[in-house]
């Protein structure tokens, strides 16, 4: 079996710190993150996702609707219909028939 | 005491120049003058009268200039003074291992106007000619000595300059000294989109100016406007700041700039730049336009829902650890503004505090996130696992402030979001109620970053190296110690603003509509108010 680190990583075995302790970090120390082509492409995607995004995809534009103008107005016509609504004065003050305050 | 909070930082910036030539050295002397604004700022706060609404050590800088500068400190700007000078040394600490200097023409190549401007300079000595470190040291300082500036002035347009000019410093730093791929565009949509927000909140200032004739903010308390005027005066600084929180829909250039940020303006980014819009939500919009902030807290309430559920929902999609931290901050400071707007003392003073406390616990995961980048060179959430294995203090460290920011009691950040939610509960309890399941989703995302990055087995993409360093652990030690300490005794913190806040809230402008005389909390009448010495200012027309 290749042993080398694409294959490790696969593998996804434990690595003990052990046997591979280094040093602090100095200035271009470049082993101490092996990294995966996959990943970085991955991560440049993520990044550039805004670069990609079209309107023009029928699932963005039900997401922009829904997210955008749906649960956004139906939140501001809970807020104003809501707002001031409950009056908290003596709220709890209702008398109750198997306590009563001792005078 | 006031003009030498923001003296103090500019003539460290003369010092950096005498000094430059020596890195440690200026290190040194940029540290030492931000400690000593530290221990003036809590000498003020030991001589602050907390049984006092009013403004203290006030003073008029009239020798200056011509125009009077007026500066004075209440309970509120106390609180994000001492914010500010706590947390500019930290982000010096946590910069320290700065990059070793380069040349500026690889720098310059982004910048192509830059670029020109400095070919034709090259034949006259400038402040170029200083080494690098010394630079980024100078804005660091510039930038505190306009935040404390921003806090401390009693003159809305100056509050604007302050404002203003705190972007540009900002937008340096992330322009030249980050080493991220999208340093460019995240340090112009920050500088774009916080610019042209704030030409309405100009235009607002110019026009209570030709209103009142002053935009001196003692003078303008004492009087009020016309109903209609408020309105629109309150959309146009409204947009500026909401900008500056970030609320959804205007938050695009947060996360960018706190992930392609280096990590000093990551710190302060989170840890003081957001505050400048709860300060100018409680100075502006709740002092001084009390009737449109009343008509338009259900506007406030709906776009502070949507941010805490679609920031919480965006933060678990997020692959980059900065920008986990970074849609994290837009949740958080809509609940503050959810307290700010609650017309309740409890909400205001608990979205003070959770201000405050965000601003210690976001740093403070920068920091650890820094940490991690400092050792390997990523910030992509995929690499990481098993950092308990070999960093079992950084994993304790990182924990308690993954627990700090889901708000877990004993924390500053549950007092804060208890009382931001416990106020805005008495206005509307079904959209609060919803805002509360954030607590839900803060958790969800919280627990997942942890468990990816600390728990599990040593990812094999990662070669063990040493835990936190003397200089890490100090770095990080006040943030728990203070965080912790006001999550269980935060009467030291709130009784310095509960009579600002009281002396806010119980002013007397009157109120139309809308039922608000039975409003709880706050009582309205016509105001007749007079300033110390006998001056009287009293218009209520345009």
């Amino acid at each position: 079996m290749k042993l080398d680190q694409r294959s490790m990583g696969n593998l996804g075995l434990l690595v003990d710190p052990q046997s591979i302790y280094r040093s602090p970090i100095m200035a271009g120390d470049h082993d101490i993150l092996i990294k995966d082509p996959a990943y970085e492409r991955w991560g440049y995607m993520r990044d550039e996702t805004y670069k990609h995004f079209r309107f023009t995809n029928s699932r963005n534009i039900r997401i922009a609707i829904i997210g955008c103008v749906i649960i956004p107005v139906g939140i501001g016509v809970l807020a104003f219909s809501c707002d001031y609504k409950v009056n908290w004065n003596n709220a709890f003050k209702k008398s109750s028939s198997v306590y009563k305050e001792k005078n | 005491m006031l003009s030498g909070l923001i003296i103090l930082p500019l003539l460290g910036i003369i010092g950096l120049v005498v000094v430059s030539a020596n890195h440690r050295l200026s290190k040194q002397v940029t540290l030492g003058v931000t400690l000593a604004n530290l221990a003036l700022s809590l000498v003020l706060w030991g001589e602050f009268d907390g049984n006092s609404g009013e403004y203290q050590f006030v003073q008029e800088l009239s020798y200056v200039t011509e125009w009077q500068i007026k500066l004075g400190v209440d309970g509120l700007s106390l609180l994000f003074v001492i914010l500010t000078c706590f947390i500019i040394p930290c982000s010096i600490l946590a910069s320290w291992a700065l990059p070793t200097p380069r040349t500026y023409h690889d720098l310059l190549q982004s910048w192509p106007l830059i670029e020109v401007v400095w070919v034709r300079l090259r034949g006259i000595p400038t402040l170029l000619d200083i080494p690098r470190t010394s630079h980024y040291l100078m804005v660091l300082l510039l930038v505190e000595s306009l935040l404390i500036g921003l806090f401390l002035v009693l003159d809305l347009l100056l509050f604007y300059i302050c404002y203003e000019s705190v972007l540009i410093p900002l937008f340096l730093m992330i322009g030249i000294w980050s080493t991220s791929r999208n340093k460019v565009r995240a340090s112009y949509l920050l500088f774009l989109y916080t610019l042209s927000g704030s030409l309405f909140m100009l235009l607002a200032i110019l026009s209570i100016y030709m209103a009142a004739g002053t935009t001196d903010y003692l003078l303008l308390t004492t009087g009020e406007f016309t109903s209609s005027v408020q309105y629109a005066l309150w959309l146009g600084v409204f947009l500026a700041l909401a900008i500056k929180s970030p609320i959804i829909p205007l938050h695009i250039w947060l996360p960018l700039a706190h992930s392609e940020a280096p990590l000093a303006g990551s710190i302060l980014l989170a840890g003081i730049v957001l505050k400048m819009a709860t300060y100018g939500f409680l100075r502006i919009l709740v002092t001084l336009l009390p009737e449109a902030s009343e008509f338009f807290t259900p506007l406030v309430y709906t776009l502070c829902l949507i941010s805490i559920l679609y920031s919480c929902l965006s933060t678990l999609r997020q692959s980059n650890l900065k920008s986990i931290i970074a849609y994290s901050s837009i949740g958080h400071m809509a609940i503050a503004i959810l307290g700010v707007f609650s017309n309740t003392t409890l909400g205001i003073e608990g979205g003070l505090l959770l201000g405050f406390a965000h601003g210690l616990v976001s740093p403070a995961l920068f920091v650890c996130v820094g940490i991690i980048y400092e050792r390997w060179h990523t910030l992509i959430i995929l690499y990481f696992r098993g950092l308990t294995t070999i960093m079992p203090l950084f994993a304790l460290l990182f924990f308690i402030f993954c627990l700090a920011n889901m708000g877990v009691p004993l924390t500053a950040n549950f007092l804060g979001e208890f009382l931001s939610l416990t106020g805005g509960f008495n206005r509307n309890p079904v959209l609060v109620g919803l805002a509360a399941s954030s607590m839900v989703l803060v958790a969800g995302y919280s627990i997942w970053l942890y468990n990816r990055v600390c728990f599990g087995s040593l990812s094999p993409y990662l070669r063990a190296t040493l835990d936190i360093n003397r200089r890490e652990f100090y770095l990080l030690l006040p943030f728990v110690v203070i965080v912790v300490f006001l999550g269980v005794y935060p009467k030291i913190l709130l009784d310095s603003i509960h009579f600002s806040v009281s002396s806010l809230l119980y002013t007397t402008f009157p109120l139309k509509g809308r039922g608000l005389s039975e409003a709880p909390g706050r009582i309205i009448f016509k105001n007749q108010g007079r300033l110390a010495g006998g001056v009287s200012k009293e218009w209520n027309s345009i």
